[in-house]
């Protein structure tokens, strides 16, 4: 009796164990991204009855023979349902590399950019746009962009690791440094090109937007979010001790060089893979993780996971009201990011004022 | 510490014929080619605490990094448990040695959260804490008293409450060595002597071993059963607290006078710090009074330093040339009267010596060699109206006067009583306060 | 701190990169010039409404008169009552009537020189007639290639000499070129610069700080709303019968259009063209004013869009338009019409069924100039090739001595 009793209070002082609070976040997010990814799936400019969004969908995963018309058919599933997919895969990796990138940098303002990844991706893009290679393949343009990306971290490990000692501050200003040249670099083509058309196209890439996908770019970023949010996750008792201190990360057994890179690393490829097929979307990559660290705390087991389900929930949330504002026209997916997302943030911030910290 | 209901799980077994859990041979060890620490060598046996003491930068923080496994050693072993180091694997590592390092870092978790990763290297690496590992963190942050603020984050605690939940979380790791740098630095008094409580407690039970940092050194003598003392890198002394915190040790590694007296409580050394010889403080008891010291042969060099940095005048009487209590007067600064060697003090010196005698407020009569050269001295001590007689430390005073030094020295303790060089400083402050 | 200064680096970095497009295309550039300044699309909007986001504060966007009217002043006063000029018609060579109503001009009886005219930025006296004019803008420029000879315009810029969105071209080709630093308009000392309703305001002051006279001249998505402002253009370089002459020609051209028209069967025509995105011609725009002169109902406006404004297939598929015309750089356009054919999701669009999705040149629809004349004449072959296939659609003429 006194034994459970202790154990009840014990209990309460501290908290759910991290598979409660884990289960329960991902029941949640799940739901209310099946409910979002529904609903998305169901509106747009082109009015398609739900009775026969319904059966197009039982048809697709093979219960039903749906008689839909084939407009219909062709606008849920060449049109919407990859878009639906699309937007939540880089939602989530955006918000899970946010949250490594956070750990990594012990720093709350850090985002999936913080290396240059994005920069990189940027002037890989452009360089495609300015050659007109995209004019030749679709896929030309997110591989420039996703090799832009991998040579910026490239050259900033290069720079970080130089005299052969590696370090968190040289990587960070490497970073800075690196991002600021190749965004001269996409600006200077922008201004130094006679071609309006290619000027253009730049802006609206580098806008951000999941308005072009198909099957295909989900069939290629899926998979490299997934691995990477999978590894991530046998990652992230480490980062837990990474926040803590350095010091005693690696007294507990982490090993500190091998673990960092290797998230360094995988949270820019998928940083890099999301920033190919969606241009740059900033506002994610930063704010969910530091809305569900508010929510769900710091534990990374916990947190890393969440907040990719998060990313993706906000992200196809965005993307949803992009696509319905303005109908039969839409909002750049980023506008309304930021346009809602900031406000939220906000008062996320302001509610929780105590405990919100630079991490 | 407070009640203790749940007991920590029996140490691992080890065979029992294993005293000696940590070696360190030669160990040198440099940062970006600055030598911290040179050719350090000592062990650490089980149940047994050590303490590390020595000045600001002379590398206590760098050696224990190097045992934790943080720093690579230029030169030298650190063999644990018998295996050396460098082969010891991450997380074997972690599962034996427990580190807290000095600065306690803000972050965002839980207080409880901190604790339980403790535990991480006892876990698979996707293995999740099961019910055992949160009874221990548990257990751990009640002995560190820190359970009243289990959930809240380590960013809203004070510093010395983030210090004993990192000490809780070193207990969680149910390591074999604990190795912890100032680990009670920020704490409150109270929780000073109960975190060095629970340091030995935890050893004496897992018949681990423990390397303390500790900048209190009355705490160190109190708490430890062996100290180290670094100094630039070395180690200049290592043995039990009486053999390591003597006031020649003080002055040489950390550059200050004290005094080391039994502690009335529990007989361990106790040390006084009177100051440095830069400070002479004001506020001291000893400012504007004058103490006249009758000594020789370097019998009161000690007091004269003792004084000085206590802030009183001193004054000295006669000393010949080469003696080395005359060469300390002249160091410090030190009035007075002065003498060629061998040979009898004169007349002149003698009244001059006398003259010095009644302008001090007190006078010390030091255990010296009393020959016919000096016996004036003890002459004129007799003059000195609040006298005061030092005991010789081993009880002999060496008298070449046939008797009449230790008859004159036996009338003047009849008078005013004998006392201890240590206690002397004690007597003086009592008098003052009156 | 330091990492806080770098993660706004993305986003200030995108803010940085359209500002200095801004800068970069500046006052010079207003090519396809746009009615609508949509500020709600901050992204979709293609770059050369971008490029000039803010027209002067005494503009009025809305209005057809652009350029402000001259309140009566004692100086215009006294010109006007001074006996330079005493115009008899038939003396001139054009009917001076047509300059009654033009709004800029200071004294509409005054055909001698010097002359002034007021527009929003101030009051301009021309002493003689200018041989070095400057044009901020394409549209402007290619009217004035039109109106007088072209080794009397200071400069041109880069994208004038594209072919695929300039009508001068060839002209520009071989002509002195500058960049976009206003600084490069004040070294050429021009007599007079005309800036459009594009040109940055700052941009304005710049040059009149320097003692540049400047003049702002509108540019309207209708070819006839145009016919005063190329009037006021002629009147300011003194091309008065070249002017005239043009003005007569567009309105001919437009009524031979308007009188095939039959108003009857107004089929919806949606323009599009797509630029990583694609971007549909709405209301207030250029090329959904050349389908409307054209006949034809701009089904992105009927469908509540607003300039240009960014859409998907399936708000292609829900626009639902009888045609589709793509005026962008024929590489682009080729591949964009591939995409729009293989869509499923566009079958049964009318457009598509009937294989009524054309490329049409960007030049004429998306450059306002009196050559969107030319664009309404091909948009109406498009749209009733049976009606139109005795039309004449010829290009305009450049001024020849």
């Amino acid at each position: 009796m006194a034994e459970d009793e202790l154990k009840t209070v014990r209990y309460k002082m501290t908290g759910p164990s991290v598979t409660q609070r884990l289960f329960t976040g991902a029941a949640l997010l799940g739901l209310s991204t099946f409910i979002v990814a529904l609903i998305a799936v169901s509106v747009g400019p082109f009015n398609v009855p739900f009775s026969n969004t319904a059966s197009i969908m039982l048809d697709l995963v093979g219960l039903g023979d749906s008689t839909a018309d084939p407009t219909e058919r062709a606008i849920i599933q060449s049109i919407r349902l990859p878009r639906i997919l699309l937007a939540f895969m880089v939602g989530a990796g955006l918000g899970i590399s946010g949250g490594v990138m956070q750990a990594l940098f012990r720093n709350s303002m850090a985002d999936p950019g913080i290396i240059g990844v994005s920069s990189g991706g940027a002037a890989g893009a452009v360089v495609v746009i300015a050659l007109g290679l995209n004019t030749v393949s679709g896929f030309f343009l997110p591989l420039g962009a996703f090799i832009g990306s991998m040579i910026a971290m490239t050259v900033v490990f290069v720079i970080a690791n130089v005299g052969g000692r590696f370090s968190m501050a040289t990587l960070l200003l490497g970073g800075i440094a690196v991002s600021s040249f190749l965004s001269a670099i996409t600006t200077a083509i922008i201004i130094l090109t006679d071609d309006l058309t290619v000027q253009r196209q730049i802006i609206f890439w580098i806008a951000g937007g999941v308005d072009m996908a198909r099957w295909e770019s989900v069939q290629i970023v899926s998979p490299i979010i997934l691995v990477g949010v999978v590894i991530t996750v046998f990652a992230a008792r480490d980062l837990n001790l990474l926040l803590v201190s350095e010091d005693e990360a690696r007294s507990l057994g982490v090993r500190l060089g091998l673990i960092r890179s290797v998230l360094m690393i995988l949270a820019s490829l998928i940083t890099g893979a999301a920033v190919a097929f969606s241009g740059i979307i900033a506002f994610v990559g930063l704010v969910v993780p530091h809305v569900m660290r508010l929510i769900v705390g710091a534990d990374h087991r916990v947190l890393l996971p969440l907040s990719a389900l998060a990313g993706g929930l906000f992200l196809l949330v965005a993307d949803t009201a992009a696509r319905i504002i303005l109908s039969p026209a839409e909002l750049r997916v980023g506008i309304v990011t930021a346009m809602f997302g900031a406000p939220f943030f906000v008062y996320l911030l302001v509610k929780n004022r105590s405990r919100v910290s630079m991490l | 510490m407070k009640s203790i209901t749940l007991e920590s799980p029996s140490s691992p077994q080890v065979g029992s014929n294993n005293f000696e859990l940590l070696r360190v041979k030669d160990l040198t060890v440099s940062i970006t080619g600055t030598k911290i620490i040179d050719s350090i060598s000592f062990s650490l046996t089980r149940g047994e605490t050590l303490g590390v003491v020595g000045a600001n930068g002379s590398g206590k923080t760098t050696l224990i990094r190097s045992i934790a496994g943080l720093l690579k050693p230029d030169v030298g072993t650190i063999r644990v448990q018998g295996v050396d180091g460098s082969d010891l694997g991450h997380r074997d590592r972690a599962r034996i040695i427990s580190y807290m390092p000095q600065q306690v870092q803000s972050h965002p978790f839980t207080a409880f959260e901190a604790v339980l990763m403790g535990r991480y290297p006892h876990l698979g690496r996707l293995q999740l804490e099961g019910v055992e590992d949160r009874e221990i963190a548990f257990s751990a942050m009640r002995r560190t008293g820190t359970e009243s603020f289990a959930d809240r984050r380590l960013d809203t605690l004070s510093g010395g409450e983030r210090q004993r939940v990192v000490m809780a979380r070193v207990l969680a790791q149910q390591p074999q060595i604990l190795l912890m740098d100032e680990p009670t630095a920020s704490l409150d008094l109270e929780f000073q002597i109960l975190a060095m409580d629970l340091i030995n407690d935890e050893v004496a039970k897992r018949n681990s071993g423990a390397i303390v940092i500790l900048h209190d050194l009355s705490l160190a003598a109190r708490f430890c059963d062996r100290i180290l003392l670094m100094q630039n890198g070395e180690l200049t002394a290592k043995g039990t607290p009486w053999e390591v915190l003597t006031p020649e040790n003080l002055r040489a590694a950390f550059n200050i006078e004290g005094l080391v007296e039994p502690d009335p409580v529990t007989g361990m050394p106790h040390v006084l710090v009177l100051g440095s010889e830069k400070s002479g403080s004001k506020k001291s008891v000893g400012f504007g009074r004058t103490v006249h010291m009758v000594c020789g042969a370097g019998s009161g060099r000690q007091l004269m330093h003792q004084l000085k940095v206590a802030g009183y005048a001193v004054t000295a009487g006669v000393l010949g040339t080469g003696d080395s209590d005359r060469e300390a007067a002249e160091r410090l600064g030190v009035k007075y009267v002065s003498a060629p060697s061998f040979s009898p003090i004169s007349e002149s010196q003698h009244s001059e010596h006398i003259e010095l005698i009644n302008r001090a407020d007190h006078v010390v009569l030091c255990p010296m060699a009393v020959g016919m050269n000096n016996l004036l001295n003890i002459h004129a001590a007799a003059e000195g109206s609040s006298l005061f007689v030092i005991e010789s430390p081993d009880g002999k005073v060496s008298d070449y006067t046939g008797g009449k030094a230790l008859e004159l020295r036996r009338s003047m303790v009849e008078r005013a009583g004998s006392i201890s060089e240590a206690s002397l400083l004690f007597e003086l402050a009592r008098h003052a306060l009156e | 701190m330091l990492v806080g200064i770098k993660s706004s680096n993305v986003v200030g970095f995108f803010i940085g990169l359209v500002l200095l497009t801004f800068i970069a295309c500046d006052g010079s550039n207003s090519n396809p010039e746009k009615t609508s300044l949509k500020i709600s699309t901050v992204t979709p909007i293609p770059v050369e409404e971008v490029i000039q986001p803010q027209p002067t504060p005494t503009y009025m966007p809305t209005s057809t008169a652009t350029v402000v009217p001259s309140t009566s002043s004692s100086v215009s006063d006294e010109r006007a009552s001074t006996p330079t000029a005493d115009p008899g018609p038939a003396d001139l060579g054009f009917d001076v009537n047509r300059f009654k109503d033009v709004p800029g001009i200071v004294d509409t009886t005054n055909f001698g020189w010097p002359r002034d005219i007021e527009t929003s930025e101030g009051l301009v006296t021309l002493e003689k007639p200018p041989i070095k004019v400057h044009s901020l803008s394409l549209g402007h420029t290619e009217i004035l290639a039109a109106l007088m000879d072209f080794s009397k315009i200071s400069a041109v810029y880069s994208f004038f000499t594209d072919p695929e969105q300039s009508n001068i071209a060839d002209l520009a080709k071989s002509h002195n070129m500058i960049g976009f630093d206003p600084e490069e308009v004040v070294a050429l000392e021009p007599e007079i610069v005309i800036a459009s309703r594009f040109t940055d305001a700052d941009n304005v002051a710049l040059l009149k700080d320097a003692g540049i006279p400047v003049a702002r001249a509108s540019l309207e998505n209708s070819a006839l709303g145009n016919v005063p402002n190329i009037l006021l253009i002629g009147y300011m370089v003194g091309a008065e019968k070249e002017a005239v002459l043009l003005a007569d020609e567009i309105e001919d051209r437009m009524k031979a259009v308007g009188d095939i028209l039959n108003g009857d069967d107004l089929p919806r025509v949606l323009s599009i063209s797509k630029f990583t995105s694609i971007f549909a011609a709405g209301s207030d725009s250029t090329e959904g004013g050349i389908i409307e002169q054209a006949g034809g109902i701009n089904a992105a406006a009927d469908s509540g869009i607003e300039g240009h404004q960014q859409v998907t297939i399936e708000g292609i598929a829900a626009i639902n338009p009888d045609v589709i015309v793509v005026p962008q750089p024929i590489d682009g356009a080729h591949a964009f019409i591939k995409e729009l054919k293989s869509s499923a999701a566009l079958f049964e669009v009318p457009a598509l069924m009937n294989d009524r999705i054309y490329y049409v040149m960007p030049k004429y629809h998306t450059t306002l100039s009196h050559w969107n004349v030319r664009g309404v004449e091909e948009m109406a072959a498009l749209l009733f090739p049976s009606d139109f296939q005795d039309l004449d659609t010829n290009d305009f003429s450049h001024y020849t001595p």
